[in-house]
């Protein structure tokens, strides 16, 4: 296959796999913000119930669209990369199927009558449902990551006769990735959740006077996303240094360490493609960066990229994804932690802060969605040219599709996720100006 | 039946390597069919949204509404379905029709997008939502069409099937059509009765016309399952199936065409024979591809998934499947007759 069709079916499965990821991330961490409002509401504070009144409907939103970008992403998974599930069949099956059940049991049980069914039941009766439905997305969105993790180290299933047979199956769902990929997805989920609501509660101050239950969501999450970006900062660090073993290519590519040797580095900034990137470095950090780089056993030098000649990562979008990640993380680090502490030192009350910074608050919303797109293109261009770590690559799974039609299906989804991406904006900030109605569905009649 | 082809295969027919295979395969059979015929007029209703009169339009897709929580999953669980149970065909097959699948993602994404989007946008951004269900709606029909004109050829999509494809493509979205017409001459009375018959008069003819272009495909370009329909023992049996299609259709063709004038009596007579064209041409078309995944290729035993793995899925789907009858049972229930009972007319004071 021509490396034009590799790239574009690399980069059509990036984009799909990306706006799911979005808005799962939302999804998740909304459920679990809506599970505290409704625990919050029980308690007896009745303006949760009016917060949880407006964010049900971004959940609803956010789920609608996770739900629907999933087919095209599993369609693509097929249509892109025949042969990967021939390959790693027999460990994908499982995880695949637990996640597709549980979203359909999830789904069908639980969050059609947390959404609709509000009024026919007890109030208590709909708070357990909505915990169980943030239940029920975590798990649902555990299974893909664990074969996610998988693929990165592949543990438990032994490669022979050109398909994976599953040996340990606790080795392979507590594969030595999965914990640090797991933790990685539910915080970075609480981050980019917490930075979406305080934005949007930003902006809403900065349109219309903001009711009780509105100040009280803005405070919560202005703290919850400074925890959760703290938080994300210990656990980026320490996963990159657990990791660091498992994936030393990406390791090596992350800090622009292109010459093994004694003494590790980092490269802060470089410029140009491949090589050129990390020679003409214009800042190089000697003597730090050792730990989140892998060793050679047997010298004990630090490995750099000159070892992987030919099956290294894409170095360019390696590199720069994670410092667009790491940059838009501490940029939106310093937003959060100047507003809590503006909240802590002058007033609670969330309007009082400056116009200048409640505007920039308000672009969180894409500051958090840069960040988690550029830490996923980490990650999943890190992993280049491997599909599953170490045996399976990316090149020998590929569809043998004609370039045009590449184009074309791209360019199609492209224009369709635009269109959801534009629509889901606009009802949000209309809902956020002018309040949400509910929406009915019964059962059988119309 | 079943101990000869466990012979065949060198199997034993109790192991679980010979009956997983065909247990996911008949699972996989039904979830498509349902997905055909349940979701099948929820996309019919969706292609003929597009041609409604502008005042017609909300109505039609407010009567979808009880149903799309459940219909939009058939597609869903069809797919984890195949990739779980049969990964070795799954990729060749998908590949091969890169696409018309490629269409599909389209289609369905922008119909479910579409229609929820709809319900909850202010008035006046409705009616871009609902334009944008009816194309993902006729997307998915036409993809429908040419996945099923492609699987008839043995995938084998060369540039002298254009014509073939595009042909039944085209039927495609006349059959879904013809379905969804038929279901809203069944739910709701008044003018979109009238031009629901007008529109199901319309494709009951292309929808025919498509059901003998793929039968007569899979014939001619398959000679194997040209001697199968014509073996001893099926060859009554496919003669009768043909039969009862053509009895099918020409039935719908006669009630509709009395529905305007005379009769409203048998108003779900209609949608009741065009789901029964729809279950033959599936029965029709898996015994006419049984055992094979791909023709005289692949069959379900090569294709699927290592036997304890399988054992892992079908254990998650035994689970499952109590819970997604009662669901669908509890959904789908109300889903013959009026939408809501006629009113008694209002007699002067």
């Amino acid at each position: 296959m021509t490396h034009l069709a590799l790239w574009l079916a690399q980069t059509q499965f990036f984009i799909s796999l990306s706006f799911m990821l979005l808005f799962l991330l939302l999804e998740l961490g909304l459920a679990w913000a809506l599970a505290f409002f409704k625990l919050r509401a029980l308690a007896g504070n009745e303006q949760w119930t009016h917060a949880y009144r407006f964010w049900v409907r971004v959940f609803a939103l956010a789920f609608i669209l996770a739900f629907a970008s999933a087919v095209p992403v599993m369609i693509q998974f097929g249509s892109l990369w025949p042969a990967l599930l021939e390959r790693m069949g027999n460990v994908a099956s499982p995880l695949l199927a637990g996640s597709v059940l549980t979203i359909f049991l999830f789904k069908s049980c639980l969050v059609g009558a947390m959404l609709f069914g509000q009024r026919n039941m007890p109030r208590r009766l709909h708070g357990g449902l909505v915990v169980s439905v943030a239940v029920g997305v975590t798990l649902a969105a555990m299974s893909p990551i664990m074969l996610f993790s998988w693929m990165r180290t592949p543990a438990g299933a032994i490669f022979s006769d050109g398909q994976y047979i599953v040996t340990s199956w606790a080795s392979v769902v507590f594969n030595p990735s999965f914990p640090w990929y797991g933790m990685l997805f539910l915080v970075l989920a609480s981050a980019t959740t917490a930075l979406f609501m305080s934005g949007v509660s930003a902006l809403q101050s900065v349109r219309r006077p903001l009711l009780e239950a509105d100040k009280a969501v803005f405070r919560v999450a202005v703290r919850a996303s400074l925890i959760a970006l703290i938080l994300l900062g210990v656990l980026v660090a320490l996963s990159g240094r657990a990791l660091a073993d498992h994936e030393p290519a990406r390791a090596a590519a992350a800090l622009g360490y292109w010459h093994s040797g004694p003494e590790p580095s980092i490269a802060l900034v470089g410029r140009g493609g491949a090589q050129a990137l990390v020679e003409k470095h214009a800042g190089r950090w000697q003597g730090v960066g050792g730990m989140f780089l892998a060793r050679d056993s047997s010298t004990g030098h630090y490995r750099g990229l000159d070892q992987y000649s030919g099956m290294a990562p894409p170095q360019g979008v390696t590199f720069w994804s994670l410092r667009i990640a790491i940059l838009s993380g501490l940029f939106m680090l310093l937003l959060s932690a100047l507003a809590t502490w503006r909240l802590r030192a002058h007033s609670p009350d969330p309007v009082a802060l400056p116009r200048w910074l409640r505007k920039s608050l308000s672009w969180s919303i894409a500051g958090a969605w840069a960040m988690a797109v550029a830490g996923f293109a980490h990650v999943s261009f890190g992993a280049y040219p491997y599909a599953v770590s170490g045996t399976v690559t990316i090149s020998e799974v590929m569809a043998n599709v004609p370039v045009h039609q590449l184009v074309l299906g791209g360019l199609g989804l492209i224009v369709v996720y635009g269109f959801c991406m534009v629509g889901f904006f606009q009802l949000l900030w209309h809902g956020a100006r002018y309040g949400v109605v509910p929406v009915a569905r019964h059962r059988g009649r119309a | 039946m079943i101990e000869p082809l466990a012979l065949a295969l060198g199997l034993q027919a109790n192991a679980p390597e010979f009956w997983l295979p065909l247990a996911f395969m008949a699972l996989f059979f039904l979830v498509v069919l349902a997905g055909v015929v349940l979701d099948g007029f929820d996309i019919g209703v969706g292609c003929l949204s597009v041609f409604a009169p502008a005042a017609l339009r909300p109505r039609m897709l407010a009567l979808l509404s009880p149903w799309r929580d459940a219909n939009e999953f058939w597609l869903f669980l069809g797919i984890g379905l195949f990739m779980a149970a049969f990964p070795h065909a799954w990729g060749r097959i998908m590949s091969a029709l890169y696409l018309p699948v490629t269409i599909l993602a389209i289609g369905t994404m922008l119909r479910s997008v579409g229609f929820e989007l709809r319900l909850r946008a202010p008035r006046e951004q409705q009616a871009y939502w609902s334009r944008l269900f009816g194309v993902g709606s006729l997307l998915t029909a036409l993809s429908h069409g040419m996945l099923l004109s492609l699987i008839a050829v043995g995938y084998a999509g060369s540039a002298d099937l254009v014509w073939f494809v595009l042909f039944t493509a085209g039927c495609a979205v006349a059959a879904y059509s013809l379905l969804g017409a038929a279901w809203l001459i069944m739910r709701e009375a008044g003018e979109l009765r009238a031009r629901a018959v007008f529109w199901g008069r319309r494709c009951v003819r292309w929808a025919a016309a498509g059901a003998v272009g793929v039968s007569v495909a899979l014939a001619l370009g398959n000679p194997g399952i040209f001697l199968k329909w014509g073996g001893s023992a099926s060859g009554s049996a496919v003669v009768a199936l043909w039969l009862s299609m053509l009895a099918a259709f020409v039935c719908i063709e006669l009630c509709l065409q009395r529905m305007i004038n005379s009769s409203h009596r048998n108003t779900a007579l209609p949608f009741i024979l065009t789901l029964l064209v729809f279950v033959m041409t599936f029965v029709g078309l898996a015994y006419s591809f049984f055992p094979y995944l791909v023709l005289d290729e692949l069959t379900i035993w090569d294709a699927a998934a290592a036997a304890d793995s399988l054992q892992l899925v079908f254990i998650g789907v035994v689970v499952a499947l109590p819970i997604a009858l009662a669901f669908n049972i509890r959904v789908y229930w109300r889903m013959f007759g009026l939408s809501l009972p006629p009113e008694p007319p209002t007699f002067g004071r």
